[in-house]
This record gives structure tokens, sequence and C-alpha cells, in this order.
């Protein structure tokens, strides 16, 4: 199979346990959106696959081969995490003439390009970056590197709106211009929903979704209405939560709806993908 | 790939801090010629830089040890397997060491000349001829060079990866560990080691150790090669040890 692929990959940290038997397979050329709650297993799960952490079960494949101390195949990878690797007093174009010997497709010229479109200068050093720009400067990185994988782990931490929406215009014309998988791990679910094809939702270590986005947001319908109606229609309907306020309330149901028996006053409205990872992953 | 760009990037300042010593070497050396002959009632004073050898080593030493954070994250954020990280830091060591160990060799050469062309007394010795006069009598120059060069390598990667060794365990201990080696690291070689020396001075052990620290380090035969001999074994010992904590040390906050 090719492709980076999970296999009962599981690991635990004292007590708890961040991944359980994860099996999971992230394919070629797709945006991916791996989502899940603080503690989740997330970041676990790409340190994992980046070689920073060792599982303590299961194995990392990509493309047959185990990612696990294997430079060859660490190279067709690359991670940016909350955690800055980079020495403090590394000025940002050293950085990336340092990346470009580690990666050899890494685009200086990009990444000069970008920095300015951004507002970063390279001459600064990055333990004197805001938060904001910390994250901009590791997006560069990420935009300009040039291999098969890249994992973004809440990449927009810190980012005010317009950087924000500069990094997924880059992102998509990357991706656009010449296809790769990127791995998105973030709490901004309702943004980044636009920009990705396939959703992975992670609970307490484990997968509990993992589909195209489009399959997963037509599971479900939400009703809206009268307290009252609202609860004769979901009677005996497969409902994953509700939201009261005052008279009025909201359901979220799994399923398609019946649009034939749908009472009057009440409102139908997909699913979105926000309120679906809230109510699927609530406690 | 990931190797060469690896070793790269360990070697990035090593060079130039290791020269810059040298250069202030130099530049003292040339002071002390200056001071001679800038003497007033017109005696020679005898000023002498000895051992300049050591002062390489202890900042060969600080360099491993201060790096090993930096450097380690670094290089797992590029990708960089564990292994590979332990080569290039090995092979950094090594590369250094016979630079050094040659350059060293080199440098009171050039000190000797240039204190002979002053016509003052020379002005830098080196350490291992301190401790080896009798082997530097007995042997001609290009053997002494050869001898020195070796024990002095031993002992540089020896250094090298004594600090590589210690800036690895600190930085995988934990708050504890840190703290608790922070305190036995002094107390251990200022106050217990020099206690103990002075209770058991007498005792057979004592002298047991004393004898074999002479006999390792060639002391009592007054050759070099048992020297190079135990600080390359050290060095190997050191080695595996690194290898013991980098493999499985993972980036930190």
């Amino acid at each position: 199979m090719s492709g980076i692929e999970l296999r009962g990959v599981s690991k635990r940290f004292k007590d708890v346990t961040a991944l359980d038997n994860v099996t999971l397979n992230f394919e070629e050329n797709k945006i991916y959106g791996l989502l899940g709650r603080n503690g989740a297993g997330k970041s676990t799960m790409l340190n994992i696959i980046s070689n920073r952490l060792f599982p303590d079960e299961g194995e990392v494949l990509l493309d047959g081969q185990p990612v696990r101390e294997n430079d060859m195949a660490q190279g067709q990878i690359f991670l940016i995490s909350e955690k800055t690797l980079y020495p403090e007093k590394m000025k940002i174009k050293e950085a990336f003439k340092w990346t470009q010997e580690f990666y050899p497709d890494f685009d200086v010229e990009k990444a000069r390009s970008l920095a300015e479109e951004f507002g970063l200068s390279d001459k600064k050093k990055v333990d004197s970056l805001s938060t904001g720009y910390e994250t901009i400067f590791k997006v560069i990185l990420a935009l300009c590197v040039n291999v098969p994988y890249v994992f973004f782990d809440e990449p927009v931490l810190g980012l005010d709106a317009n950087h924000r929406e500069l990094f997924y215009k880059h992102l998509l014309t990357k991706y656009g211009e010449d296809p790769f998988t990127a791995v998105i791990s973030t709490h901004l679910i309702e943004e980044v929903s636009n920009v990705i094809e396939e959703i992975v939702i992670i609970k307490r270590g484990k997968i509990i979704y993992n589909e195209s986005r489009d399959e997963l947001l037509g599971k479900g319908y939400t009703v809206s209405g009268n307290a009252g109606r609202v609860d004769s229609y979901i009677k005996g309907r497969d409902v994953i939560g509700t939201d009261s306020l005052g008279g009025l309330k909201t359901a979220y149901l799994l399923g398609r709806p019946d649009r034939g028996s749908m009472p009057e006053g009440l409102e139908l409205t997909g699913m979105d993908l926000q309120k679906l990872f809230i109510q699927l992953t609530n406690e | 790939m990931k190797l060469k760009a690896a070793f790269k990037f360990e070697i990035r300042d090593f060079l130039t801090t290791v020269f810059s010593v040298y250069g202030v070497m130099m530049l003292i050396n040339i002071i002390a010629i200056v001071v001679q002959l800038a003497s007033k009632n017109n005696f020679k004073t005898n000023m002498t830089l000895n051992g300049a050898e050591i002062i390489l080593i202890v900042t060969v030493f600080i360099i491993a040890a201060g790096d090993f954070r930096e450097n380690f994250q670094m290089l797992m954020q590029n990708g960089v397997s564990r292994k590979t990280i332990f080569i290039s830091k090995a092979g950094t060591g090594l590369m250094f060491a016979l630079i050094l160990s040659i350059a060293d060799r080199l440098f009171i050469f050039l000190s000797r000349i240039i204190s002979d062309l002053a016509g003052v007394t020379k002005s830098t010795e080196s350490v291992w001829i301190q401790i080896y006069p009798e082997f530097a009598d007995k042997h001609n120059a290009v053997w002494s060079f050869i001898a020195f060069a070796a024990v002095g390598a031993a002992v540089y990667i020896c250094s090298y990866m004594l600090g590589t060794v210690l800036s690895g365990l600190i930085y995988r201990l934990g708050k504890g560990g840190r703290t608790a080696l922070a305190i036995a690291l002094p107390v251990t070689a200022f106050v217990l080691v020099p206690l103990l020396l002075e209770i058991f001075w007498e005792t057979a052990f004592v002298r047991w150790l004393i004898h074999t620290l002479v006999t390792i380090l060639g002391l009592g035969k007054g050759i070099p090669y048992p020297a190079a001999a135990t600080f390359t074994v050290l060095s190997c010992i050191l080695g595996a040890a690194s290898w013991l904590i980098i493999r499985r040390a993972v980036p930190k906050d």
C-alpha cells in the first residue's frame, strides 16, 4: 500500500494512553484534517510518524518501509509542530539555508518571497519572533520544503485572520500546482473545512471517523424550531446532540432527513463540521 | 545526504571557536615576547605559556557539552535519525581530534620559531613534552611529533565524547535528575574525592590506584603510548555511552 500507513500503533505516557491501537492510512496527494480535542492524541501521532517519538506497539510505514530511524523515509516527511526545534539564535535566512541542506528540494527563493509577503524579516533570530511570526516562519518552511508528506500541527496558532487566509491560499495554490499529502491538525474546524478533503477524527487515542468530508457531513443533518415540535420529530431517531435556548431547540441527527415527513415550522439544514465534531467528541 | 548535512551542521561553529582560541594563545605568546624584549633592565625573564593543549582540551569539552540540545533538536526537526546524529557527532569529534592534534604541534613549532627569531626564551611549551621529557629527548622531532599528536588526538576525542555524554545525560534527565547531577558532580570532585584521598592516602587501595594511573598513562616509563591507548579506550566507552543516551532521546521543551 502506498502512502503513510499506521498499523496498530499504541503509545502510553505513564498512566495515559495517548494512542490506542491506531490503524490508519494517509494516501498520496490528499489534504487531510486531523481533528480531535485537546489531549486526544493528534500531536503524539504526528510525532511518531516523524520519528520524534517511538510507539510502544505497532509500526508506521511509508510505501511499505518503516519510517522509524529511517533517513530515506524521513526525507519524504516534514512536520511543523507547536514546539520550535530551531536554535534560538539562528537567523531566519540561516534556517532556510540549513533546511535546504537537509531537504535539497527546499525552495529558498520561494521561502524568501513568502517571508516578504507575510511581513517576516529573514534577518531576525528565532527567539525574537512573536508567537504569530514563529508560526509564520514554520508554515513558510512547510510550504517550501517540497516533500510528498507535510504535517501541520496547529499551523494557524497565533495568526491573525489575514495571515490565516494567506496561509490557506498558498496551501491550495501549492497543492494545485504540485499535489502532495498535507495533514492539518487544528482546532479551527470551520475554517479548515473548506480546505480539507478527508477527515480523521481522533478521540482518546482512538480513530472514531476516517472519511471524506462530504461523506462525513452527509451523515447528518440539523433540525431547529419550537422545542416541542423538535422533540416530537426526533423521537425514535438517532440524535447525537441537542442545544436549547428558551423555547427553541436545535437537534443534531445522524442519517438522512425524510423531507416528506418534516413538520411545518421546523427548519432543516445540513450539519456543519464543527457542530458535528463537537457532538461526536463530547464526553 | 542527511549524514553529510548533519555533519556540516555539527561542525558549523567548531572551527571558528577553536581557531579563535589559537589566535588568542598566539597573541599571548607575542605579548610574552614583547614583554621580554621591552624588559628595561635587560635581564631575560622566563615567560612561558605552558600546556597550551590544555586550553584546547577544555575548549573542546565545553563546545561538545554546550550544543547537544540545540543540535539534537535541529536534526530531529530535519528528519535525521538518531543513528545518523550519533555518527555525525562521533565523526565531528574524530575530525577535530585529528586536526587539533596536528594544529597543536604546528602552533608550538611556530611559537618557538617566533621566540628564536626574537632572541628570547621559548614562549610556548607543549604539555606532552612537560609530561614526557625523556621521550622527547630520546626521539627525533618527527617521531615525537607523531607520538604526541597521537596522544593529543586521543585526549581530544575523549574530551569531546565526555562533553557529549554529560550534556546528553543532562538533556535526558528530568528536573530532579539535573539538580542532583549539578550538586553531585562538584561535591564529588571538590569534597568527596579529596576527603577520601586524605583519609585513605596511606592505604593499599590508593597506592594501587596511583600505580595503575602511572602505568596506564605511561608516566613510570616516560612514554606516551599507554596514554594514547588509554584515552582511545576511554573514548570508545564514552562513545558507546553517548549512543545509549542518544538512541532513545526525544525532542523536549
